[in-house]
């Protein structure tokens, strides 16, 4: 029997892990896509080749049908609405779930720094101290708000609340925490079921 | 027996006691405890644990999944469900969380404060939420009870924005077009006038004088063309002022005088070949020394080709100020013709003459009468009109009959009427005559006369056939 067409491709197993939300049209909400590049530039402040790490750990996961080359992963994080590229297409929860797992996966690996960076957070806050007696802190904090300003369309209204700063930072923490609930045992369910909050009917 | 299990966590030790209701060998390793007894929950840094029995660990791992949910989506739902009060976790600063527990004995309300209150850090709550998802993981402990996570539907979504906030932008648009519907009601209305040029004045004038524009009588009227407003040129209006406003001169000879050197002037000055093809009659005022101090259009011909004429050059522009109008002045028709004839009279004796006045019947306009004296005439002319023609294009004439059928007068209306009045038998019946317009004592009836190249003639009532 001669075959014309490879087999279709199933999706990876591992993605089955996220449950899928009753959302039309298989497109995600505009909130889910902010989200996903949100967390992913944190990691990418946490980590400075946190954006080899997406692309090899998207090779370990075996999910390079999906995110096939660095191109298809930038178009992906381009879908979020605050970003100077913005792309018009939506993505697919395919693809936010295959994200999902990758900077869930990220996460764990950087669970030590996270806890870290957080206890030293909770620390200087207590003190009253600023975040440059922290240099990890301090760097991390730096380097994401370089990443947000370098990436986002400084003309949208979402993106012109985080002028400061003093906002920046506090975006940046608040992802730090969220980074840290995503490395726990059910991490990464609770991050996705979180990602469709209000927006299921 | 008494099971055991603890979850460890840097921060969070969770230790659930409870028992197996099944009845297994002791041997196993972890026996399956399937009911709680007591769970207690200890914090690095607080000494007194948590602890509850089963509705205690249910609302926990209730109220800490959902406000987990809650950190992770920044979204918080409208009502907190009233029935799992035990526990409840609340945002006290950006990474402060509260944790209540409320006494199960006494009656839950707002008012109780809760018995035991714990302020977490981030890390510490996630150590707590860690504690659960390993114990729901585990299989062997409490396996009816399991983490149930789905997103927040729309409904139970309470709005980032709170209604005032929402209700500003609704509130300034309405008040702006209120103000603005109150500024622009003070403005009066704008008043709708039909523009004037839309009723056409020369139909009024042709009601009042059914002549065309070359009747003595259109001149006698002020002109519509001639009005001060519509004249292309300053120099008119002036004139028209003075020529009416002005004192009359009177004195005969004068008015002889100057009419010649009236005359005489403008013939020397006129120097191009006419291109209008009707005659162009102006009124003009002349002082006594021989100025033209004013001139007015009579037809509208006469407005459009004044350029043709030397009367603009002629003009005597007065010096601004200066009271030239007190100055008498003797009236002059003046007529160009097509043909480059100049015609000058005097204004009153035309004005005056029996075809202006309107109260004398000058022409016969009774169409009955008209068609008698039609074949009457073509008899005439065509007994007399013996002559091969020469000419090669029609010749008109416009002429003026008594009522008898006598011919006063005919005049020529074209340019090769003009050349060729000669051939045809007009002169030995009537008198030719430049000036048809001149006054008679009698009615006369106006016929058009056509002579064709291939010698036939046309007559026909000048006014056109009356229905």
């Amino acid at each position: 029997m001669q075959v014309n067409s490879p087999p279709a491709q199933s999706t990876p197993l591992i993605l089955d892990s996220l449950m899928n939300p009753a959302i039309p049209d298989d497109a995600c909400p505009r909130r889910t896509m902010q989200q996903i590049d949100l967390i992913l530039l944190a990691i990418e402040a946490l980590d400075l080749g946190g954006s080899e790490a997406i692309l090899a750990v998207a090779d370990e996961l075996e999910l390079q049908g999906i995110i096939k080359n660095r191109v298809v992963l930038w178009r992906l994080r381009s879908t979020n609405p605050l970003r100077r590229f913005n792309q018009r297409r939506p993505m697919t929860l395919t693809e936010a779930k295959a994200l999902v797992v990758i900077g869930c996966n990220l996460a764990r690996r950087l669970t030590v720094l996270i806890r870290q960076l957080l206890l030293a957070y909770q620390q200087l806050s207590e003190k009253q101290l600023s975040f440059e007696h922290h240099f990890r802190l301090y760097d991390y904090l730096e380097r994401f708000r370089s990443h947000f300003r370098a990436r986002m369309n400084p003309k949208r209204t979402a993106v012109t609340a985080y002028s400061s700063d003093e906002k920046l930072n506090e975006l940046a923490i608040q992802l730090l925490g969220q980074l840290l609930f995503c490395t726990g045992t059910a991490g990464m369910q609770r991050f996705w079921v979180s990602l469709f909050d209000g927006e299921v009917a | 027996m008494t099971i055991q299990r603890q979850y460890n966590l840097p921060n969070c030790t969770l230790i659930l006691e409870g028992l197996s209701d099944t009845v297994t060998a002791s041997s196993e390793v972890r026996p399956l405890m399937s009911i709680l007894v007591n769970a207690e929950c200890h914090f690095v840094g607080h000494t007194n644990p948590l602890v509850g029995g089963r509705d205690f660990f249910e609302s926990l791992i209730n109220a800490v999944s959902h406000y987990a949910q809650e950190f992770l989506s920044g979204i918080h739902p409208v009502a907190k469900k009233s029935g799992m009060g035990l526990v409840e976790v609340h945002r006290l600063e950006q990474q402060i969380h509260r944790l209540s527990v409320h006494d199960p004995d006494a009656k839950h309300s707002e008012a109780t404060p809760p018995q035991v209150q714990l302020d977490l850090t981030t890390v510490q709550l996630f150590d707590l939420i860690e504690a659960i998802d390993q114990f729901f993981a585990d299989s062997q402990t409490l396996p009816d009870l399991s983490l149930q996570l789905t997103p927040l539907p729309r409904r139970d979504v309470r709005s980032s924005q709170p209604m005032v906030k929402r209700a500003v932008p609704v509130a300034v648009g309405a008040s702006t077009l209120a103000a603005a519907i109150a500024l622009f009601s003070l403005l009066p209305f704008p008043k709708v006038r039909q523009p004037d040029a839309l009723t056409p004045q020369a139909a009024k004038q042709a009601t009042s004088s059914p002549s065309p524009t070359t009747n003595p009588k259109a001149g006698a009227s002020p002109s519509p063309t001639a009005s001060a407003s519509a004249s292309p040129t300053g120099a008119a209006a002036i004139s028209e002022t003075a020529l009416t406003s002005a004192p009359a001169l009177t004195d005969p000879v004068k008015i002889k005088d100057l009419e010649a050197g009236l005359k005489t002037k403008i013939d020397q000055n006129w120097k191009t070949q006419p291109t209008f093809k009707e005659e162009l009659v102006y009124r003009v005022g002349v002082s006594a020394n021989g100025d033209i101090l004013g001139y007015k259009y009579v037809n509208s011909a006469a407005l459009d080709f004044v350029n043709e004429t030397p009367l603009p050059d002629l003009y005597y522009k007065p010096v601004p100020g200066s009271t030239k109008n007190s100055e008498p002045l003797a009236q002059y028709r003046v007529v160009f013709t097509p043909s480059g004839q100049l015609q000058v009279s005097p204004w009153q004796e035309t004005a005056a003459s029996p075809l202006a006045s309107p109260l004398a019947v000058t022409e016969i306009t009774d169409p009955e009468q008209i068609k008698a004296l039609q074949p009457k005439l073509y008899e005439r002319i065509d007994q007399s009109w013996k002559t091969k023609p020469t000419f090669d294009k029609d010749l008109t004439f416009k002429v003026r009959l008594k009522a008898d059928g006598t011919i006063v007068d005919y005049k020529p209306m074209n340019q090769p009427a003009n050349d060729y009045v000669k051939e045809v038998p007009l002169s030995d019946l009537g008198t030719l005559t430049s000036d048809d317009t001149s006054p008679s004592a009698e009615p006369l009836a106006l016929f058009k006369v056509v002579f064709k190249p291939d010698g036939k003639l046309e007559v026909s009532p000048w006014r056109g056939y009356q229905p």
